[in-house]
């Protein structure tokens, strides 16, 4: 090798190593599922909030969801998804998981004809039409669902769709490990 | 587009948005709502202001916002509030704490480190090119570079 090709030669070897890192850094970040947002509400306890139940006039809190495991399902009829993920908590009510309902930003005639339509696996739903509650679960569009523990902390944030293959991989181990 | 020019003229504190005329108690308050908006990021959309979005989330967010500042929060508070529920990712300029310092202050220290390697590289060559002659040769090479030699 001549003198004038061994500097380009040295300088070959790092910097091919940091291509290296560096794909192999970009390959594994897209590989990992990982939410766009933080959820920030993970492993905290389930904020203070209210609303008047939706289909009544009665004030239901967040206080209520304790003593046993909740899901909080954020819900709208205007959300495609939250079509395509009812029929599986249907299954789940089925099978006696509780599920808490948040109808967010939808007016309580769509809300109904949808429950009407689809079936209805909330205990009952606290009624959202300004996303209030929303915002204060760092909620970033619907279908999200929580997981509540008896002692009311947030286990896990699922943001899309709910369905068997995410319940039984996040939800249910945390469940069975509590 | 009449309606408008009159809410315009009959309240002077306004701000206007896609489809939202707020009230304002000053102009102050008007021009903080339309700079915090445009520094809050939609957390549904990959690179879009809560001003420039259309989502559901951006119009709550531009809400609260509007509300906060009517009530008298500061920026800082308004801020803190949506970092509590959203993280970072809500600000569209990231604080410079934490982890962030990296963002901060990684590539100005990537450049210096590159910078400081250049520089020791290059006095390393001149180094290695001085010490690479022989006495013999560094005799010739002041002879040759002698004013009496260049005359000739």
């Amino acid at each position: 090798m001549s003198q004038s090709t061994q500097p380009i030669a040295k300088m070959a070897i790092p910097a091919l190593i940091v291509v290296a890192l560096l794909f192999g850094l970009f390959f594994f970040s897209l590989q990992e599922d990982k939410p766009l947002v933080p959820s920030m509400r993970e492993n905290k306890p389930l904020p203070p909030f209210s609303s008047k139940q939706l289909f009544g006039q009665e004030v239901i809190s967040s206080e209520e969801l304790k003593g046993d495991y909740y899901l909080l399902n954020f819900w709208g009829s205007w959300c495609p998804t939250c079509y395509v993920e009812h029929p599986y908590l249907m299954t789940l009510k089925d099978q006696g998981v509780r599920i808490i309902g948040v109808n967010y930003r939808d007016t309580e005639d769509k809300a109904k004809s949808f429950l009407e339509r689809m079936g209805d696996p909330y205990e009952y739903s606290f009624f959202d039409p300004k996303g209030k509650i929303a915002i204060e679960m760092g909620i970033t569009a619907a279908p999200e669902t929580f997981l509540i523990s008896p002692d009311g902390k947030v286990l896990f944030h699922r943001i899309g769709e709910m369905n068997s293959q995410v319940f039984e991989a996040a939800f249910l181990p945390l469940m069975k490990s509590q | 587009m009449w309606k408008v020019l009159i809410l315009v003229l009959l309240f002077p504190f306004i701000a206007l948005g896609a489809d939202e005329i707020l009230e304002f108690d000053s102009e102050q308050q008007a021009e903080r709502y339309r700079t915090l908006i445009h520094e809050l990021r939609c957390p549904k959309c990959l690179n879009q202001s809560i001003a420039d979005s259309d989502a559901g989330i951006s119009e709550d967010l531009r809400n609260i916002v509007y509300e906060k500042i009517k009530a008298g929060q500061s920026n800082k508070e308004i801020k803190d509030f949506l970092k509590q529920r959203y993280g970072d990712f809500i600000l569209y300029n990231p604080e410079a704490s934490g982890a962030n310092l990296i963002l901060w202050f990684g590539p100005g220290l990537c450049l210096l480190i590159a910078l400081i390697w250049l520089v020791m590289r290059i006095k390393g060559n001149e180094k290695s090119v001085e010490s690479s002659l022989s006495d013999e040769e560094s005799d010739k090479l002041e002879r040759l570079l002698s004013p009496e030699n260049k005359s000739e």
